[in-house]
């Protein structure tokens, strides 16, 4: 909301000689006139910063690969300077810079230049980029959700523990939230006995409120401050989740859980899930999944939650991961489930960007816009 | 996403068709949860046109059921597809609503 400039007492005549004190407030005609002019914008797509919305200026705005281009793509099939978007009165238009690949509006290559609709894709290297058109407010309303959206991330992100390396335990993970930011977040330490604990919860949903659920959630499970409850008894911590979270206390929101306490003396994982799709072990070239039926957490009160046992073989791997590492809509409309993503584990093992990584890439390539609608969470537990 | 309500014997039946995701559950929440929860009459739920279940679809069952049982009715979810069951189960919906095979089985446990 613009702020007033100036505020005034004005005393108007009032027929038979009364006055009436009244305040007004003054608003200078730059303001309304700045909140009704009406901003160009490229919303990008895909990538990694899927969602980020560049402001097409008066001079028009260069696109390529490297400076001096307005809006540097770091893509191998981007051209140092690819293409110009300019904004001509109430019009918006595109040339191709002599660009190596060419660059497409709704699918069609540009010869030359053309005029962009509102709403058209645009095309360059594997990048889309989609035209808006917003008046100055819901430029700034937009601004200020993308700034809540990346101060949320910052916040999750910062409460992610770093990877651990040590002679018993590895672990490696990939968070890569969102456009849209859901509720996931994860974790992993130690317990004063030696035991280890790995967990993972996904708020339904997405948004600010399912990330502030989700932070709740992990910041009481990295403090180990759940009341009269052993951390290493994944049944009492899930238990002891479903009493602090009702759904009806917390914005109808619930999340499912997979937590696990692994010993390293006797190589015993001890597990239970809410809700969560299982965990999946890799013991050679052996997939199986590790998990227990119970409803998520917050639905039901005054539940116990089922815990099962399993014993870790030297060299087992465990894949822990939210399902917005699978819940996707491939290059040939097929709709992913569980055991499409499941195939790919143990794919990517040399991948020297390290696996985790290599799944979300894989994953990631998967989908036509390169952008995922979900929060991809996956933490990797390797067993030497 | 779409929400179809039909009265059939001494029960509402809501017929939905497409998929429960974020975007289809934004196209039917407010009717259905403003027709479903005023129903005086038990209601059964046919899933066999939900393509996919979402954790808001599950979300959208949950609460309205739960305001349902509040005052003493039932909320019965039926025929969901094999994809939308193995997310039911996965997701222990099963353990909160009752999931029946088909449209006779879910009234005999509306009127159970």
């Amino acid at each position: 909301m613009a702020l007033p400039s100036s505020i005034g007492k004005v005393r108007p005549a009032k027929p038979g000689g009364r006055t009436i004190e009244r305040t007004t407030f003054v608003l200078p005609k730059s303001v309304d006139a700045a909140d009704a002019q009406r901003a160009h914008c490229l919303v990008l797509v895909n990538g990694p910063d899927a969602g980020r919305r560049v402001t097409i200026p008066a001079e028009g705005l260069v696109i390529g690969r490297v400076p001096p281009a307005g809006l540097v793509l770091p893509d191998g099939d981007v051209s140092r300077l690819h293409c110009r978007v300019a904004v001509a009165g109430d019009k918006v238009v595109a040339t191709d810079l002599g660009s190596t690949n060419g660059t497409y509006v709704e699918g069609e290559r540009l010869i030359g230049g053309a005029e962009l609709a509102v709403g058209a894709v645009l095309r360059i290297g594997t990048r889309l980029l989609q035209l808006e058109r917003l008046t100055g407010r819901q430029l700034r309303q937009s601004e200020a959700q993308d700034r809540d959206i990346a101060a949320a991330v910052a916040y999750v992100t910062a409460l992610l523990p770093p990877p651990l390396d040590t002679p018993a335990i590895q672990t490696e993970w990939c968070y890569e939230p969102s456009a849209r930011l859901g509720g996931d977040a994860f974790g992993h330490g130690f317990l004063a006995d030696g035991r280890f604990i790995v967990y993972l919860i996904d708020v339904a949903g997405h948004g600010a409120g399912a990330a502030l659920h989700a932070v709740a959630v992990m910041n009481l499970l990295r403090q180990r401050a759940l009341p009269d409850t052993d951390m290493g008894d994944p049944g009492a911590v899930l238990a002891c989740l479903n009493r602090l979270f009702p759904m009806a206390a917390h914005a109808d929101m619930y999340f499912t859980a997979w937590y696990g306490v692994y010993d390293p003396a006797t190589r015993l994982l001890r597990h239970a899930s809410a809700g969560h799709h299982p965990a999946w072990l890799l013991a050679g070239v052996e997939l199986a999944a590790i998990g227990t039926r119970n409803p998520m957490i917050g639905a039901v009160a005054g539940r116990d939650f089922k815990v099962g046992e399993t014993s870790l073989p030297t060299g087992a791997s465990l894949y822990l991961f939210s399902d917005g590492v699978f819940e996707i809509v491939d290059h040939m409309a097929r709709r992913w489930t569980l055991s499409d993503f499941t195939a790919l584990i143990g794919k990517h093992r040399d991948d020297p960007a390290g696996e985790a990584q290599a799944l979300l890439r894989t994953v990631r390539a998967e989908v036509p816009s390169g952008a995922l609608d979900d929060d991809f969470s996956l933490v990797i537990v390797r067993l030497p | 996403m779409n929400a179809d309500y039909q009265d059939v014997t001494g029960a509402l039946k809501v017929a939905l068709a497409g998929r429960l995701d974020t975007e289809g559950v934004g196209d039917v929440e407010l009717g259905f949860s403003a027709r479903v929860a005023t129903s005086a009459v038990p209601v059964i739920v046919d899933l066999s046109a939900v393509e996919f279940l979402a954790s808001l679809g599950v979300r959208m069952f949950i609460a309205t059921g739960r305001v349902l049982a509040a005052k003493g009715g039932k909320l019965i979810l039926f025929a969901p597809t094999e994809e939308v069951l193995d997310i039911i189960e996965t997701m222990g919906l099963d353990e909160i609503l009752p999931v029946a095979a088909d449209e006779a089985a879910a009234l005999a446990l509306a009127h159970g």
